[in-house]
């Protein structure tokens, strides 16, 4: 699980050009989105979507689901252990 | 007035209504008719709008005064024959118009080969005239909608009207699994449709000069459509004379053969700007942004 959510950080860091940030600055369970994480915005909710898509063969299609998985590192790296490819 | 779009678009759920029960018992001229006396109501009574309209007819089109003071008369006429005409369509009166298409070989192509593809607008004409067309060939039209109105107008046009031939994927500024939807239609051959010419707050913008002024774009259709991956066409439903309509396709690759060093996004840009600067030249009074949109007089 913590090579995973290590290889995650790295792949959000190179999509989303976040070049001051190492992956041990990034905090598995801090939110993504809002002021207390990352703060990401909808494009860079789109890069996770195309990770998720290009890296683990995850098609998502419920919109309602995509809140829950793109919580946190963490959530992501859960979701991609029950259904990646 | 503000220099960004506020989200709201007059008229509203009542004004429709009123036009498709005016077309129902009176028929179209009458709504017409009807239509010249709403343009003379708004032009004193929608002041900030019959402003913005005025000075892009005076600062962008370069009219003289004269002519800037009567331009919101046809503009408002344009922009209120586009509502009737498209109310009309839907109606089942689709006889009424004369249709006419202009560079459509892309997208057909793409629509028969179930090729997902963004399809960008802008608020010019009446793009929905053209949704009718591309159901009965096959495709699945989503249309990315940012107006909370819209979505009230659209109820009130399908109890009314046709079965609505696209489905409206609504983008809420604080829930981006719009974003879901969207990627999931392009990735199963669906057409998902933008409108690249306006934003409410968002944080990147794209700048370009557009006919002949500086001005801001939302930067999210075209960095979405460049990391998807998927085909691009500009698409415009020009009202001609005559009840005429001309459905205007266009791609990236056929406003701008060269990209030069550009970053996909970026291209698809200016490939963008300069379809709808054509456009815009051609017909200037089915511009219907009517708000600062050059940011000419309201503060910076």
């Amino acid at each position: 699980m913590e090579e995973l959510t290590e290889k995650l950080k790295a792949q959000i860091i190179e999509a989303l050009n976040l070049e001051d940030i190492r992956p041990e600055d990034i905090d598995t369970d801090a939110p993504l989105f809002g002021a207390s994480g990352l703060g990401l915005d909808s494009i860079d909710a789109l890069e996770l979507i195309l990770i998720l898509e290009r890296d683990y063969g995850i098609k998502m299609s419920n919109p309602g689901e995509g809140r829950k998985i793109l919580t946190s590192v963490r959530s992501m790296a859960d979701y991609i252990q029950a259904h990646g490819k | 007035m503000g220099r960004k779009w506020e989200g709201r678009t007059r008229g509203g759920p009542f004004g429709y209504m009123f036009f498709i029960l005016l077309v129902r018992i009176a028929g179209i001229w009458a709504a017409y008719a009807f239509l010249s006396l709403v343009v003379l109501y708004f032009i004193p009574f929608a002041p900030s709008q019959t402003r913005s309209c005025r000075m892009y007819a005076r600062r962008i089109l370069g009219m003289g005064k004269f002519r800037a003071v009567l331009f919101p008369v046809r503009s408002y006429y344009a922009f209120g024959q586009s509502i009737i005409d498209r109310v009309v369509s839907s109606m089942g009166m689709r006889d009424r118009f004369g249709y006419s298409f202009d560079g459509h070989g892309k997208i057909m192509e793409y629509v028969r080969s179930g090729t997902g593809c963004i399809v960008i607008g802008a608020h010019v004409g009446s793009w929905q005239m053209g949704a009718q067309f591309f159901a009965p060939n096959g495709a699945k039209v989503n249309v990315v909608m940012y107006d909370n109105e819209y979505r009230n107008i659209k109820k009130v046009l399908e109890r009314n009207t046709d079965q609505c031939q696209f489905n409206v994927i609504p983008v809420n500024e604080e829930d981006w699994s719009f974003l879901i939807s969207i990627t999931s239609a392009v990735r199963n051959g669906e057409l998902v449709c933008f409108q690249g010419d306006r934003y409410m707050k968002e944080d990147r913008v794209f700048r370009a000069e557009f006919l002949g002024h500086e001005a801001e774009f939302p930067a999210g259709p075209f960095i979405l459509a460049a990391r998807l991956g998927c085909p691009v066409v500009f698409y415009y439903a020009m009202r001609g004379r005559g009840r005429n309509y001309r459905f205007i396709f266009r791609t990236p690759g056929m406003e701008l053969a060269d990209r030069g060093d550009m970053k996909e996004e970026e291209y698809i840009f200016r490939a963008y700007v300069a379809s709808l600067e054509s456009v815009v030249r051609e017909y200037p009074e089915q511009w219907f942004n009517y708000y600062d949109f050059w940011n000419l007089y309201s503060s910076r």
